[in-house]
């Protein structure tokens, strides 16, 4: 094998590599607020600006997770797991006397939100 | 919590909006945070469209909480407030790329770091508030008594970034959830000072919690966030370094993915951390045991939890063998995936629900307990085959008990026979917390007042109060028994436990560090019934039996007026009806400045306020009662090396015969008895739990004077057994 075949195998494979890892970071995004506005944009346009010892911030809205990253993942599916609900799942006013092996009818769930 | 529909406020505990501003230094916001229990938003609603006392719509203010009152909470207005909505950044976003270096060099956590917030004050009243960023003369610190800026001897230039990894009410994003500043408003029960809460910003939230992350490492965080007081209430100006952003208006994020674990970083212990187990971070080096305010880290609480990344020792608080041999959080608590919906389709699964145990405390999501279950001893070891078969070992130690041991004892029973970090196990609210309210409120037991030399521990948030909470911080030797050494929560520091506090600790107890022996229960396992090791967290207050349910903060506060001191120096709690309860009892020969229910007569004239109140809310025949009541949780992290369990010598003293884990020792639940317990039972003052109604007053040392309620370890097995009877299987 030459050594400009050799080059251009490492060069492939480097390149490659490059791929494969720019592939498996996060894709860049834009920060949302709860209009779905891109809140850089909106500050830049409010024109309302502090500056501190030369760097400049621009007044906006409060960025939107929901926003940001629910335009690309399923934001409702995933918080409907155990650490967002934490005990609002099966939470009502009569839980607690429909569930006596806890004790206590005023309690409205067995989790954080509700027994609490 | 209250219930959604409410007669009256005798079943309005606290409002979905205490809850958030409480409870989210730990929870991620979304779900119940974010929309109301009929699935609607909570921020799209008119208030004024709602039924009379909706559980989600109505709240009580925090001063009304802290003095305890028998009035009707208020309309909350979410759309001022926002709802709190799911933060994925508290997770994905990298613990340790891209910190903002403050200016004094520091570089705190890249979500939610703690900062110093300063405050601009005319006239005494602030009308301004500055996360992080130092604008100039005039500003001071929000918190001027309990963290003044006197605090940092280098001094503040203006317009730089600073952080405060020393105060634990400074996180920037839970500080949006529930702003305050010291100097004014609300006083301090019994002290001079004063506080005063700004409102609640729960969409702003969020993007204080950016404030850790620099992207162009400038020195200056991508968001920045000012409170102002407008015509009427304080409003939230967020702002973006707009340079930190592509010419697209976008930004590329440091993101952590599930993927990245056991890579040597243990960044997800870290960020799993944030909530569950005190942690160091080996960037700054802080050691983190607090989430926000009063609020611990989950699994310190129940059962003393610390991770500790970089031990000297196999003896050093928060060893783990499996963390040391590289394993995190995510090694067992993930089940991997291909068709997830995570952006790297691998680890976790689309609902995000982590791979969890049967805790026999907790209760939350049963259905998922062990379904599947996340890697545990024997799955690894025996099962799978990932880590060495322990068996022949056993067989070699211990002939021909290895198997039934085997077979009837979890291995963590014996494999986690000490813990080396403190916990809690008894939780006083008997007489309420409005008198204990202050986070600089440390009382010396050898009479007289310490200077305030200390960054805020407890702080003036609505919900939590001291009581009078006991810590598990070791295990004694007492003449006849060996059992639980208990101490007085106010004289420790938790973050610092070798800072002044602690140090006091140590001189009057002798006691160089925290090591306490977990308690032995039977529990149902995946392997049947055996025994396991645990935390009996305790909790005495009041419930009331005529209504069944256990009486709220705010109930429980108002039948206190204050505490007060008599010419002597002696304690004693005032109640609205005129009658005092006195401090009696006290830590290791001094009292604890923390009056107490300790005899018959202080139960009957706590009942007595308790009932004046509930009169007050409506109910026509109040009947409280002292109650108390345990759970045991699950000891199963922070594994030992195998020449630390017990049995390791291969005898089997440790647990058996006259000086054995079984025979030899007592259970302490309480730090201190009742005088007439029985009769207490027998007359209907008193109430135990019925999973624990074998506690009683105990003797320790033979002087014929009983010193806690608790019970011995044989009862405790031969009791839980007898239980697990009772429950189904799981």
């Amino acid at each position: 094998m030459s050594v400009f075949t050799k080059s251009l195998w490492a060069m492939s494979l480097l390149l490659l590599c490059i791929f494969q890892a720019q592939a498996s970071e996060h894709p860049k995004i834009p920060l949302l607020d709860a209009n779905g506005d891109n809140v850089i944009e909106i500050a830049k346009k409010s024109g309302q600006k502090l500056v501190f010892n030369g760097i400049t911030y621009y007044k906006g809205n409060p960025y939107s997770p929901e926003q940001t990253c629910g335009s690309c993942h399923d934001y409702q599916a995933i918080t409907k797991a155990y650490h967002f609900q934490i005990g609002a799942t099966d939470m009502g006013d009569s839980w607690g006397k429909t569930h006596p092996k806890f004790h206590y009818s005023h309690l409205l769930s067995a989790g954080q939100y509700g027994s609490w | 919590m209250a219930q959604k529909h409410n007669k009256s406020q005798l079943t309005f505990d606290i409002g979905t909006p205490d809850e958030v501003a409480t409870c989210a230094s730990c929870h991620p916001g979304g779900g119940p945070y974010e929309f109301d229990r009929n699935g609607k938003r909570m921020d799209t609603i008119d208030p004024n469209t709602v039924p009379d006392l909706d559980g989600d719509y109505y709240s009580y203010s925090t001063s009304e909480t802290e003095h305890g009152t028998a009035q009707k909470p208020h309309k909350f207005d979410w759309r001022k407030t926002g709802s709190l909505e799911a933060d994925c950044f508290t997770c994905h976003l990298d613990p340790d790329s891209k910190r903002v270096t403050d200016a004094q060099g520091i570089k705190p956590v890249a979500y939610n770091p703690r900062l110093r917030i300063f405050a601009k004050r005319v006239d005494g009243k602030v009308n301004a508030v500055s996360l992080g960023i130092y604008p100039g003369r005039g500003w001071q610190s929000a918190f001027n008594y309990s963290d003044p800026l006197s605090r940092n001897k280098a001094g503040f230039m203006p317009g730089k970034f600073y952080s405060d990894l020393e105060n634990p009410m400074a996180d920037s994003r839970n500080y949006m959830r529930q702003p305050y500043v010291e100097g004014e408003g609300d006083p301090y029960t019994g002290l001079q000072a004063k506080r005063k809460f700004l409102g609640h910003f729960f969409r702003e939230a969020p993007s204080a919690g950016l404030m850790g992350w620099d992207n162009n490492q400038d020195g200056y965080p991508i968001t920045y966030v000012k409170i102002v007081k407008g015509k009427k209430d304080f409003h939230t100006d967020v702002y973006y370094e707009v340079n930190e952003f592509d010419e697209d208006n976008e930004i590329n994020i440091p993101m952590l993915s599930s993927k990245d674990t056991e890579n040597g970083d243990n960044k997800w212990t870290r960020v799993c951390g944030q909530c569950h187990v005190g942690v160091t971070d080996p960037i700054n080096h802080s050691l983190q045991v607090r989430t926000w305010g009063m609020g611990m880290k989950a699994d310190i609480v129940k059962r003393g939890e610390i991770w500790n990344l970089d031990p000297k020792t196999e003896k050093d608080p928060g060893y783990d063998v499996h963390g040391a041999a590289g394993l995190e959080c995510t090694s067992c608590h993930t089940n991997p995936r291909p068709d997830s919906l995570a952006w790297d389709d691998y680890v976790v699964d689309a609902d995000h629900n982590f791979l969890k145990g049967n805790d026999t405390g907790n209760h939350v999501r049963d259905d998922l307990d062990n379904n599947p279950p996340p890697k545990n001893c024997y799955y690894c070891h025996i099962t799978s085959g990932d880590g060495p078969d322990p068996s022949e070992a056993h067989q070699k130690l211990f002939g021909s008990a290895a198997k039934s041991h085997l077979d009837k004892i979890a291995c963590e029973t014996c494999h986690i026979a000490r813990v080396r970090y403190w916990t809690f196990r008894t939780f006083d609210y008997s007489l309420g917390f409005s008198y204990n309210y202050d986070n600089r409120h440390f009382p010396n037991p050898r009479g007289g007042m310490m200077d305030v030399l200390m960054a805020p521990y407890y702080g003036p948030i609505p919900m939590y109060g001291m009581g009078n909470i006991n810590w598990l911080v070791g295990h004694t030797e007492t003449d006849d028994y060996a059992t639980d050494k208990l101490a007085p929560v106010a004289y420790m520091l938790p973050d610092h436990p070798d800072d002044l506090y602690g140090k006091m600790y140590q001189h009057m107890s002798g006691q160089k560090g925290f090591e306490w022996e977990p308690a032995l229960i039977y529990a149902h396992t995946l392997r049947g019934d055996q025994i396991i090791p645990a935390n009996p967290i305790t909790i005495q207050t009041w419930l009331d039996k005529t209504l069944n349910k256990v009486l709220y903060p705010r109930e429980l506060n108002a039948a206190v007026k204050g505490i007060r001191m008599t010419p002597k120096g002696q304690r004693y709690a005032l109640l609205i009806t005129g009658d005092k309860i006195f401090d009696k009892t006290g830590f290791m020969g001094h009292p604890d400045m923390k009056p107490e229910i300790s005899t018959l007569q202080d139960i009957k004239m706590m009942r007595k306020a308790l009932q004046k109140i509930l009169r007050k809310e409506g109910e026509k025949d109040p009947d409280p009662v002292l109650f108390i009541g345990a759970h045991y949780f699950k000891v199963s992290h922070n594994v030992l090396p195998a020449d630390q369990a017990l049995g390791a010598n291969g005898t089997c003293t440790a647990c058996h015969g006259k000086n054995g884990e079984i025979e030899d020792r007592i259970l302490s639940f309480t730090s201190n008895t009742i005088q007439g317990f029985d009769e207490g039972i027998k007359n209907g003052l008193i109430f135990i739990d019925p999973e624990v109604n074998y506690i009683k007053p105990v003797d320790l040392d033979g002087d014929g004077h009983a010193d806690v309620l608790g019970a011995s370890q044989k009862e405790v097995l031969e009791k839980s057994k007898e239980e697990l009877g009772k429950k189904p299987k799981k």
